[in-house]
């Protein structure tokens, strides 16, 4: 085995582990409080831009306006701060209904992506940003990606340990209180809306250290890197496991991994390129379909605390 | 000033009537199914392909060609929801993922059998001109179908049994039903109406641009806007009065900023409404 296919693989397995922790956070939003958001993806792209500003060396500017040139650690809890606000901002403005919040969200996925691919003085456009991290200019190929992916293993499990963990504590009792049945929780003096803002705030806070992780070993910002079909493909993931259990949403991302490589590798029709590119969308779509109506609750269905 | 104005009115016109035509479906269903169907755009470019197909390729008339494919794509709303959207009556969320699902597979098979290449309808009404103003034939086409959809959505809703048994469903289901009302075949006359609709929006929307896979998805997050302004009511009046706050928002924000941020602007006035209405309603 070659340096290069290794270092392949763990490129590969770093990927993999970002999409955990994207698909954890996702449950804990819809999993245990039944939040539908549909703008993951413009969480994970503003945790990677505003990390990506934050690190820029203001002495090598050359196409963006704006650069502070802090160091990762400092830039990373920026990123998941100013993540959190907007957040916040996003779910307050729709207090009322989870189809809103979910509309709102997705609405505010679309806009970030067409700010950054406009606003050139501070994201660069469709260009985008490129930053230098510390650990390029000290290892090889091989240990950059060692070191890459054991960060990203540390950082997985970490959420899953604190997902899990708030599943099961009392935070977490009450989240699935409320999605069983709001008026109930209502009822027993639960604020149903400031609670379940909470958990939109920490899951988008989450997603957003993950795409500050991903852009300090990534190396470059720019849109084509967030597309809304990310979304829906950590979306089915989630679906594919099981909502509300853990264990079942890595399998599910798992397996949506491998059978998006496998359609890569096989599902090749020389001369017509558009009907491999449009065939795993249909193949995917008609899973999400087949499962909602067939499978709600996943391969692994859910896993609650015994009062949940 | 007046050379100035009028392509504005004009864009106002063309769009306010196109996001009327494409919302009036989703409108329809979301106020009767109860969820918001994601894949309601696909039905439109549905709609658009079949008219260039049978134009293009099968050598129709244009206006054979509009009135067949309207009816295949309301039949073919009415077929989706049979195989999908029936089993899950009653659960908003996990019809809106469903709908995610089916608008995937809508707008990909759209992609393999008809290609990635622009398309463009070869269709176009004679210009007019009154008062020194060239109107374009689309203008006028969009004009006309949008006038015909709401005086129909109107006589319908009110002269007719179909339209009191839509009205009572919309308002309270389960009451409906134990009136009498079979919601079933109801929810089944919606979603014709609704397909049939999201046609015709996809041909005017092809009457001034080009047809892709994505164009009836590009318009879903401004429908779905216009459907939640439009209130709790079943009113294709509000409907209409919806869709020209939001384009008429959208182009008055051309003269402050970038064009790229229009649909943005659009989703401001969503914002601010939704806002106002739930301080209003404390």
């Amino acid at each position: 085995m070659t340096v290069a296919f290794i270092a392949f693989c763990l490129s590969f397995i770093s990927l993999f582990l970002i999409y955990v922790i994207l698909v954890l956070a996702l449950n804990l939003q819809w999993g245990q409080a039944g939040i539908l958001n549909f703008g993951l993806v413009g969480f994970v792209a503003l945790g990677a831009y505003t990390t990506a500003i934050c690190m820029l060396d203001p002495s090598t500017l050359a196409h963006v306006d704006v650069g502070f040139g802090l160091p990762f650690p400092v830039a990373f809890v920026i990123a998941i701060i100013v993540t959190g606000i907007i957040a916040w901002l996003v779910s307050a403005i729709v207090r009322l209904g989870l189809e809103e919040l979910a509309i709102i969200s997705l609405a505010f996925a679309e806009f970030l992506h067409v700010t950054i691919s406009n606003e050139e003085w501070l994201t660069g456009g469709t260009v985008g940003i490129y930053i230098s991290s510390l650990l390029d200019e000290k290892l090889d190929l091989l240990g950059y990606n060692v070191a890459f992916t054991v960060i990203l293993l540390v950082a997985a499990l970490l959420v899953y340990y604190f997902t899990t963990k708030l599943n099961f504590s009392q935070f977490g009792r009450i989240a699935n209180a409320i999605r069983q049945d709001e008026i109930k929780a209502k009822s027993l003096g639960i604020d149903t809306v400031s609670h379940r803002m909470k958990i939109f705030v920490i899951g988008s806070m989450i997603m957003a250290a993950a795409g500050s992780l991903y852009i300090y070993f990534g190396l470059r910002a720019v849109p084509e890197l967030y597309p809304v079909g990310l979304t829906f493909a950590i979306w089915i993931a989630l679906i594919l496991g099981g909502t509300g259990n853990n264990l079942g949403a890595v399998l599910g991302m798992g397996i949506y991994m491998l059978l998006d490589m496998l359609a890569r590798l096989y599902l090749n029709i020389p001369g017509h390129p558009e009907i491999a590119a449009g065939l795993k969308f249909v193949i995917i779509g008609l899973l999400l379909v087949i499962l909602i109506i067939r499978r709600p609750e996943g391969i692994l269905g859910p896993k609650r605390s015994r009062y949940g | 000033m007046a050379p100035q104005v009028w392509p504005i009115i004009n864009s106002f016109l063309l769009e306010t009537s196109t996001l009327f035509l494409l919302a009036t479906g989703f409108f329809l269903i979301h106020r009767t199914a109860r969820f918001l169907n994601i894949a309601h755009g696909d039905y439109a470019t549905l709609g658009a392909y079949l008219v260039w197909s049978f134009v293009s390729l099968v050598g129709w008339n244009v206006w054979l060609a509009l009135v067949i494919s309207v009816v295949v794509t309301g039949l073919f709303a009415v077929l989706i929801d049979q195989v999908s959207y029936k089993y899950l009556r009653g659960a908003p969320l996990a019809l809106l993922l469903c709908s995610i699902g089916v608008g995937l597979v809508v707008r990909y098979v759209i992609f393999i059998a008809w290609g990635a290449r622009f398309k463009k309808l070869a269709f176009a009404l004679p210009n007019v001109e009154i008062l020194g103003t060239v109107i374009s034939g689309s203008l006028i086409l969009a004009l006309v179908f949008g006038g015909f959809v709401i005086l129909l959505a109107y006589y319908l809703l009110k002269y007719t049994g179909l339209g009191t048994s839509i009205r009572a469903v919309a308002d309270n289901p389960k009451l409906a039903e134990s009136f009498g009302i079979d919601t079933e075949k109801t929810l089944k006359f919606a979603w014709f109406l609704s397909g049939c609709s999201a046609a015709l929006g996809g041909v005017v929307l092809v009457l001034y641009r080009p047809l892709t896979f994505d164009m009836g998805f590009m318009w879903i997050l401004l429908i779905i806007a216009v459907s939640i302004l439009a209130g709790t009511k079943i009113n294709f009046s509000l409907l209409l009065g919806a869709c020209s706050i939001i384009v008429g928002g959208m182009e008055l924000s051309l003269f402050f900023i970038s064009e790229a941020y229009r649909t943005g602007i659009g989703f401001a006035i969503l914002i601010i409404a939704i806002l106002v209405r739930s301080a209003l309603e404390k």
